[in-house]
């Protein structure tokens, strides 16, 4: 008699999740490392953490090729899966660089820091592996409610604290609107699993539609997409500046990997009603974001709606649901996450130097002062403006090609509206820092790593912009993939 | 006797219900609340659902009384407004809207069909929900368990003091 008859469970394989599990054992093990020292040696936690996070993605990168479902079909390993979760873990290690010395800086050093940014680690990666709508409802709440923890971290601080109460409310509502429309997509299909959803095939498709749009809902409050936003300027303003790049760059990966899931699955049937709430939406997003983040005197808040603006681009490609809008989104997100969270990180470390406010004026002349850190922001600023040899022109340039390729030219010429009016802020920057004349302030000098972390960040933008191929071959195949299921 | 049983629950929690209405301390409120739950997880056991009974103690009368319990001892009561009787135009307000939302639940309590699935397996319905849950929907559960983890060190991270 087998194993599996006596238990009457499936034995599952756990080859296929071995880098969920040693996240969760890094965060096992550095909440022990917590509750045995009283007073926990920063560097001693930040080791244990890439050391995990390093062992996770030499995993991932020795086993690409690793496919397969385990937990009845709950979790699913694809290259997809194993794409974002590569991107995540690399971000999440390079973001480790910047912490310690900012939050030494604004006094808020605690030892649940690293266990919690594991859990949410852990939670997206869960995420951008399953098809299952019970599975990517437990793991969005795994990943929020981190993300609520680590945005109020900065206890002194009344921003942190509102933008961490604001984004609980908004959040809690977008899991309540997710889980209706999960409950809706199950009375019309009678299964969780959204292949199973999206191939059934019933007659009326109301509660389809309706399940769908409460489903895609609840994540666009999760975005931040824009009639939904209302919560991310204040919780990314509000964040100790590396929270924020990591909630823009891993969070986004992992709150858009369910929506990038549903994306191949949608139907002959339903195509339209898809183009035209998904097109809207994205259009609303960059809009808005733009236009708004035209007006802001704060910098970071300029680049929280920046961020928003994005979501709206990469919406815009989801909107074509098609293999080739598939591929332009997946190298857009992945590509903002690098750019996005180096924008974040610059300000994380300006913020050391004493009197600054992320203010405009505080920029005026820096490349004077500290020509470095002008440089590295000003490819950041340039790439997400979209500059030809960053790999931000090459994104918004598949956006727009996909967008052709399915006849939206609505959307594509509303972008080159959206994409114009950026031009205006990002631009403004750069002039403020490069040919204003200002006295030499005292700027704060970035330590080794963070110099290393973000020379490598600022030449992988410029690498991915001028030799696509690099990412293009995983990319490609992971997008057919989908497709083909 | 089903009858009995069932009138003699209803009874219960009518009468607890108006007390939680009437009564003036609130730690009596409390108890009358608490004597609600009791009397609803009394009804879905007579219905044959001990799941849902079950969870009905385990959450409300044991987690959320607890909790009041707790918001009632913090709060400082003699800065409190004190009951001031009926509100009279407010409550003649509400009429309308309970006779609105009675209305199409009267209708549907009447007029309904009361389907009985035959896909629900009926051996017992915590049986058959353990069954899934740590079978089919044993890794969420595991899941689940790091966010109740998050929360907890969210929770004491952000509530303890600063040193």
């Amino acid at each position: 008699m087998e194993l599996k008859d006596l238990i009457q469970i499936e034995i599952p394989k756990l080859a296929l999740f071995v880098p969920e599990l040693i996240v969760l054992i890094t965060g096992f093990v550095l909440f022990s490392l917590d509750l045995i020292y009283k007073r926990l040696s920063h560097t001693l936690a930040i080791s244990v953490s890439v050391i995990g996070y390093t062992l996770a993605l030499l995993y991932l990168v020795f086993n690409f090729d690793l496919r397969g479902e385990t937990f009845y079909g709950l979790y699913v390993r694809d290259s997809f899966s194993s794409l974002l979760q590569v991107f995540m873990i690399l971000l999440t290690i390079i973001l480790l660089a910047f912490t310690l010395q900012y939050q030494r800086f604004k006094r808020s050093l605690y030892g649940e820091f690293y266990y919690l940014l594991s859990f949410s680690l852990l939670g997206g990666m869960v995420l951008a592996s399953s098809y299952n709508l019970l599975l990517i409802y437990i793991a969005l709440e795994a990943v929020s409610v981190s993300f609520y923890i680590l945005t109020a971290l900065q206890r002194g601080d009344f921003t942190s604290k509102e933008g961490a109460f604001k984004y609980l409310i908004l959040g809690g509502l977008a899991i309540a609107l997710a889980s209706y429309g999960a409950v809706f997509l199950y009375i019309y299909a009678g299964s969780f699993d959204l292949r199973h959803v999206l191939h059934f095939n019933a007659p009326d498709k109301s509660f389809l539609i309706l399940g769908l749009v409460f489903f895609l809902f609840g994540l666009a409050i999760k975005i931040g997409v824009v009639p939904f936003h209302f919560w991310l300027p204040d919780a990314y303003q509000g964040a100790p500046t590396p929270i924020t790049a990591y909630m823009s760059s891993v969070g986004k990966i992992a709150f858009f990997a369910p929506v990038l899931r549903v994306m191949p699955l949608v139907q002959e049937s339903f195509h339209n009603t898809w183009v035209l709430v998904v097109g809207t939406l994205a259009v609303i997003t960059f809009l808005y974001g733009n236009f708004v983040a035209l007006v802001q005197k704060d910098v970071k808040r300029m680049l929280a709606y920046s961020s928003i603006a994005h979501s709206g681009y990469i919406l815009a490609g989801v909107s074509v649901a098609n293999a080739i809008g598939l591929k332009a989104v997946i190298y857009f997100l992945l590509a903002y996450s690098i750019m996005g969270m180096l924008g974040f990180l610059v300000l994380a470390v300006l913020e050391r130097s004493g009197n600054w406010e992320n203010k405009l004026e505080d920029f005026d002349g820096l490349k004077h002062s500290q020509g470095f850190m002008a440089w590295v922001f000003a490819i950041a600023l340039l790439s997400l403006l979209g500059i030809p040899p960053t790999v931000g022109f090459l994104i918004k340039a598949l956006i727009f090609m996909s967008l052709a390729y399915g006849k939206l030219w609505w959307v594509g010429i509303l972008m080159i509206v959206g994409v114009g009016v950026s031009t205006g802020y990002y631009l403004r920057l750069v002039v403020l820092m490069f040919m204003k004349e200002r006295e030499r302030r005292a700027i704060a000098n970035p330590t080794g790593f963070e110099r290393a972390s973000m020379v490598l960040m600022a030449v992988s933008l410029l690498i991915l912009g001028i030799l696509p191929m690099l990412l293009w071959n995983y990319i490609s195949p992971t997008s057919e993939m989908l497709f083909r299921r | 006797m089903e009858w009995l049983i069932f009138g003699f629950l209803s009874l219960w929690l009518l009468v607890s219900v108006f007390g939680t209405l009437f009564l003036k301390n609130p730690v009596h409120v409390i108890l009358a609340f608490l004597s609600v739950i009791l009397a609803i997880a009394g009804i879905f056991l007579h219905l044959g659902a001990e799941l849902l009974a079950g969870l009905q103690l385990i959450i409300y009368a044991v987690a959320i009384i607890v909790f009041y319990v707790l918001v009632i001892t913090t709060i400082p009561w003699e800065k409190v407004k004190k009951f001031e009787g009926i509100y009279k135009r407010e409550a003649l307000l509400a009429v309308p809207f309970l006779l609105i939302s009675f209305l199409p639940i009267a209708y549907m309590v009447l007029e309904g069909k009361f389907a009985v699935s035959e896909r629900v397996i009926t051996e017992g319905n915590i049986r058959s929900v353990g069954k899934t849950l740590f079978t089919n929907y044993l890794f969420p559960f595991e899941v689940a368990s790091v966010i109740l983890l998050t929360a907890m060190i969210g929770a004491i991270l952000l509530g303890r003091k600063e040193e």
